[in-house]
């Protein structure tokens, strides 16, 4: 990851959700961690089981780098019981909390199914037939309330609008952060709570996040507000623009 | 119904023969000592001194030692509470709490899921407010305040006036003191400190607390700084001294929410927040005072549990008792509410500060059909409580002495042990009749006296 300023700045201080989870069916194998100008960041774990680097860069600087390498090997998904109770994920959040009513008039929501697995899929297709996908016309603040009046967005406006409908069936759902293959930046999906475990569901490429492989999570929430990769704080009055490059090399 | 009991009598005894003049005495030393309350009135800001009211509110010896056992065990279990629903969340699986009033509500924090307080102690500081019905003649709890309850240094620092300006009153009655309130905040921080000064972080001079900021740092022993003053190294948090040196901070008694606290965790544009403290808190390596979080436990449907959380956490009966309330989201308590609208009392459960109070005597149909719309779409966001006929007290208005609704804050501190302060901030209406007593509404205060044994 690189953020790149276009003046130097000081005193920067930075939270960064860049880690993979290891809660999700992933064994981490060997992995190390840079940080510019940092290399005794701190870290942790948040509420949702995210892990955390918390630290600063205190000189002055134009870039900062984060680069992590790890060697990954998934495990066989086994029943989670989940730390947090997963009702909180049922409840409206920020993001995603839109008039039950007005989300039920808009789509023709299936009524009869034969499963969660079958429901879940269902609605992710619908998601996926019911956006435009655009980027550009939408900002990270986004609500599934303003998605209903105009249907346009990326994967973060997919995966709200999918936990919207899935929260709607009393179904758990969590919007997860991190990067695909294919995708080169970070890209956003859906988890969903079906017979005691976290189902991956991609609504922007409509599948199964199992069938896609390899997705890496680094942050799960109630929505995106709860899964900011990159928050930081610095002295100096610039911009800056930030790029993640992400490289997945499946073993032989 | 005018409050009555024989210390009254002794009081108005001893009042009559001091000499009136003297009562000027009051605004001057207000004046002097800077003790004012700011309000934002229309995006206006207005620094006003607080009205203060010379008659107190008395408290007898026995009818103090009841009230404190009684805000020991509830402030005990609301602290209990915030442990278990930033960690096992027992009550919830009990069914004790349907998860929708703690999951539902803005005040839960779950990205602080896990996170333990030093000491496990995260009600450091409660304020609860209390009244005291006419009809039974109990004390009931109103509200539980134990994010940033503000207000301890005006009946505090009123008492040094008084002492000074009726010394007679304190010859003569066995009034406690009630100095002793900088000590146990000290002693507290002592206890809850992993290494390092304590601190009282202010927003700045423009909040409308600022006057009790500095006041509670010089009595606690305590630095007063603004965020400017701290920054947060390898998950320590430092002060800046003026000659360059950084010294550690153990405690922050913040008197910021939650949500100006650090802008990399909560709102990201607060310019008063200090960035990366919540790395310092969550590496154990400060105590933030009250703990952050602790919104859903002084949540206005939450409320409603209290006495439910005494018994499942302490295995207790409630020593004091909850005003009677309705929660609409229940299907038979909403059927209630809808009936009996216009004598109920509806508050909203997001506002506070006497905000979003509606008494249903009051309105018109139209509003009272407004309202029952209202509930019927967003249960959750509305509690119901009976219209308490709570005491007036006696209170002098215009050089008269007249009766005044009049309710009762008091301080809880929660270090080695829960003490209750024995002093108290008594807030009355200044209209005759009128309920709300919230210094944002206007109202007036009075020193609190407890009588010794």
């Amino acid at each position: 990851m690189t953020l790149a300023f276009n003046a130097p700045v000081r005193h920067h201080q930075f939270m960064l959700r860049l880690l993979p989870r290891i809660a999700s069916g992933i064994v981490v194998q060997s992995q190390q961690l840079m940080v510019t100008g940092e290399h005794d960041a701190g870290r942790f774990y948040d509420g949702f089981s995210n892990r955390l680097i918390c630290g600063q860069a205190i000189e002055a600087h134009r870039d900062f780098h984060v680069s992590y390498q790890a060697k990954l090997k998934r495990a066989t998904p086994t029943k989670q019981s989940s730390d947090m109770l997963t009702a909180v994920y049922l409840a409206p959040s920020k993001l995603t909390q839109c008039d039950a009513k007005r989300l039920s008039s808009w789509l023709e929501l299936p009524s009869i199914y034969d499963n969660g697995m079958a429901l879940a899929q269902a609605l992710s297709h619908l998601v996926y037939q019911r956006m435009t996908y655009s980027t550009g016309t939408t900002h990270t603040e986004h609500t599934v309330s303003e998605l209903i009046d105009n249907p346009v967005g990326v994967c973060q406006d997919y995966a709200h609008l999918l936990i919207a409908l899935l929260r709607y069936y009393l179904i758990p759902a969590r919007y997860v952060a991190g990067i695909a293959q294919g995708e080169g930046q970070s890209h956003a999906w859906v988890e969903a709570w079906i017979d005691g475990l976290w189902i991956g569901l991609d609504p922007t490429h409509d599948c199964w996040v199992h069938d896609k492989d390899p997705y890496i999570a680094f942050a799960v929430g109630r929505d995106f507000s709860d899964c900011p990769l990159n928050s930081g704080a610095f002295s100096g009055n610039v911009t800056h623009t930030l790029s993640i490059q992400a490289q997945l090399t499946p073993s032989s | 119904m005018l409050e009555n009991n024989a210390t009254y009598n002794q009081f108005f005894d001893l009042f009559q023969q001091q000499d009136h003049a003297r009562l000027a005495g009051f605004d001057d030393f207000m004046q002097r000592q800077g003790v004012t309350f700011n309000l934002y009135k229309n995006d206006q800001f207005i620094e006003q001194t607080f009205p203060f009211d010379a008659i107190p509110r008395i408290i007898a010896a026995d009818e103090f030692a009841h009230l404190s056992r009684g805000l020991e065990q509830r402030v005990g279990a609301l602290n209990a509470f915030l442990n278990d629903i930033y960690g096992e969340q027992k009550i919830i699986k009990a069914g004790i709490i349907p998860p929708d009033f703690v999951f539902g509500s803005k005040a839960y924090l779950p990205a602080f899921h896990g996170c333990r307080a030093p000491q496990d102690i995260r009600t450091h500081i409660s304020g609860l407010d209390l009244v005291k019905d006419s009809v039974s003649n109990e004390w009931l709890i109103l509200e539980d305040n134990l994010r940033v309850p503000s207000g301890a240094s005006y009946p505090l620092s009123i008492r040094r006036a008084y002492r000074q300006l009726f010394p007679q009153l304190f010859e003569k009655m066995p009034i406690a003191p009630s100095d002793n309130y900088g000590h146990l905040l000290s002693s507290m921080y002592e206890h809850v400190n992993p290494g390092g000064i304590s601190v009282v972080l202010s927003p700045g001079r423009l909040n409308s607390a600022f006057y009790e900021h500095g006041y509670l740092a010089r009595i606690s022993d305590a630095r007063l700084v603004t965020n400017s003053d701290l920054f947060v190294d390898n998950n320590v948090l430092y002060l800046k001294s003026f000659n360059g040196k950084r010294i550690r901070v153990g405690v922050v008694y913040r008197r910021l929410d939650d949500d100006f606290l650090d802008p990399l965790n909560f709102h990201s544009d607060s310019m008063i927040g200090v960035p990366n403290l919540m790395s310092v808190y969550r590496a154990g390596n400060v105590a933030l005072l009250n703990a952050v979080g602790n919104g859903i436990a002084d949540d206005k449907g939450i409320y409603y549990f209290v006495p439910k959380m005494i018994r499942y956490y302490l295995g207790e009966e409630p020593i004091l008792s909850n005003a009677p309330t309705y929660l609409p989201w229940f299907e038979d308590d909403r059927k209630f509410v809808l009936e009996n609208l216009h004598k109920l009392v509806i508050k909203d459960v997001a506002e506070a500060g006497g905000y979003g109070v509606l008494f249903g005597s009051k309105l018109s149909q139209q509003q009272l059909a407004d309202l029952a719309a209202h509930i019927q779409a967003e249960p959750r966001r509305f509690i119901a409580q009976e219209l308490i006929e709570f005491y007036d007290i006696p209170t002098q208005v215009d050089g008269q002495i007249v009766p005044r609704k009049s309710d009762l804050r008091m301080y809880i501190v929660h270090g080695k042990d829960i003490t209750v302060w024995a002093g108290g901030l008594t807030r009355f209406a200044r209209e005759a009749g009128n309920y709300l007593v919230n210094s944002s509404q206007g109202g007036g205060f009075k020193d609190t006296w407890i009588m010794g044994a």
